[in-house]
């Protein structure tokens, strides 16, 4: 095995999902001010070809264990991708933003829910949500809206970050034209487009297990 | 290397007590299954491939304590007793293991193309205009 090239950063963001590349896109700027920001992204990088739909295959490509990891208690399994993009790759596109209630129930310091909201809406324009035009609801979630409304529930519809979506209903598998705009599309790329020609805002991918050893060490030593 | 070789009657017998309509299953059906089961097991490290087949082994065994007969001799309504059992065991180790057979034992029916077709699954890339 190679050695992995000794670089300094100064700020290392560890995965690229909702989370890192959200964050990756925020700290841009600094990058033209002249800060080196590294992303730190296990899986590897598809090209659009890449997302086939065939469950078998999709699933051992994009998730952890093929969607089956194991905690380690062993008394659930997660299912989360690791791709360039992270889970923002795999999961159906809904995007909520916190209700009042749970940002009230976390307590955290300095997290205002009106702050939220007012931030919220540069990332619900970006990833293009939206609610589903009615022709676009298919069959199951239409007959989900007419029982729920029939037994007296209030059904609401969630919004979704999709752009040209074709019903392909693999979602889930990383979706096959490119409908989902998650940061995979939008946030990352933004973010190594702000770096320039210069790879100061680099995306490793496919790193093998031992090298990631290698970067959590470092990474662990640049926050100590 | 297969996983499943060395216990095969027995994990056909629990793969169709988890899923009925393996039974109707023929050779090429029941391949097919052990295929997909096995491409996920490749992946996993060599002790889990062991400990799963031991969990099959001791599930074939275990019946005979309780109905002198082991798993892949009983009806089909004692298997499902024998694996709700194992699924409702206070031992945590033997809720998780019997967790991850069922789920192998769906996956490889499921997976398979005919199975998706006959339960109505037709996701497709090209999505509605694949349905029109």
């Amino acid at each position: 095995m190679t050695a992995l090239p000794e670089r300094a950063y100064d700020v290392a963001i560890v995965g690229s999902g909702a989370g890192g590349g959200t964050v990756a896109q925020a700290l841009a700027p600094l990058v033209r001010d002249g800060r080196r920001v590294v992303v730190f992204e296990q899986g590897p990088r598809f090209d659009d070809d890449e997302f086939t739909g065939c469950e078998l295959e999709m699933a051992s490509a994009l998730y952890a264990d093929g969607g089956g990891f194991l905690t380690a208690q062993g008394t659930m399994t997660l299912a989360f991708a690791h791709a360039y993009g992270g889970s923002t790759l795999v999961y159906t596109g809904t995007s909520l933003t916190a209700p009042e209630r749970v940002i009230r129930h976390w307590g955290v310091p300095g997290l205002d829910h009106a702050d939220l909201l007012r931030r919220s809406q540069r990332y619900l324009a970006e990833n293009n949500v939206h609610l589903l035009p009615p022709e676009e609801i298919n069959d199951n979630n239409r007959l989900f809206v007419e029982g729920g409304a029939r037994a007296g529930y209030r059904v609401e519809q969630f919004p979704v970050n999709v752009k040209g979506c074709r019903g392909s209903s693999l979602c889930n598998l990383g979706c096959p034209n490119q409908a989902k705009q998650g940061t995979n599309r939008v946030q990352l790329p933004e973010a190594e487009r702000a770096a320039g020609e210069v790879l100061s805002l680099p995306i490793y991918p496919e790193l093998a297990p031992t090298q990631l050893d290698q970067v959590v060490d470092a990474i662990r030593g640049f926050y100590r | 290397m297969s996983v499943l070789a060395a216990v095969r009657p027995a994990f056909r017998a629990i793969a169709a007590t988890v899923v009925p309509e393996a039974t109707s299953l023929d050779a090429d059906g029941w391949k097919e299954l052990e295929r997909i089961i096995e491409q996920a097991l490749a992946a996993r490290p060599p002790r889990l491939q062991r400990q799963l087949v031991i969990l099959i082994r001791a599930i074939e065994w275990l019946p005979l304590l309780r109905y002198g007969h082991r798993f892949t001799r009983l009806d089909s309504g004692r298997r499902a007793r024998v694996l709700a059992a194992l699924q409702e065991s206070p031992l945590l180790l033997l809720r998780r293991g019997f967790w991850g057979l069922r789920t192998l034992a769906l996956m490889g029916y499921y997976a398979r193309p005919a199975a998706a077709a006959s339960i109505g699954y037709d996701a497709d890339p090209r999505g509605w205009e694949a349905r029109r």
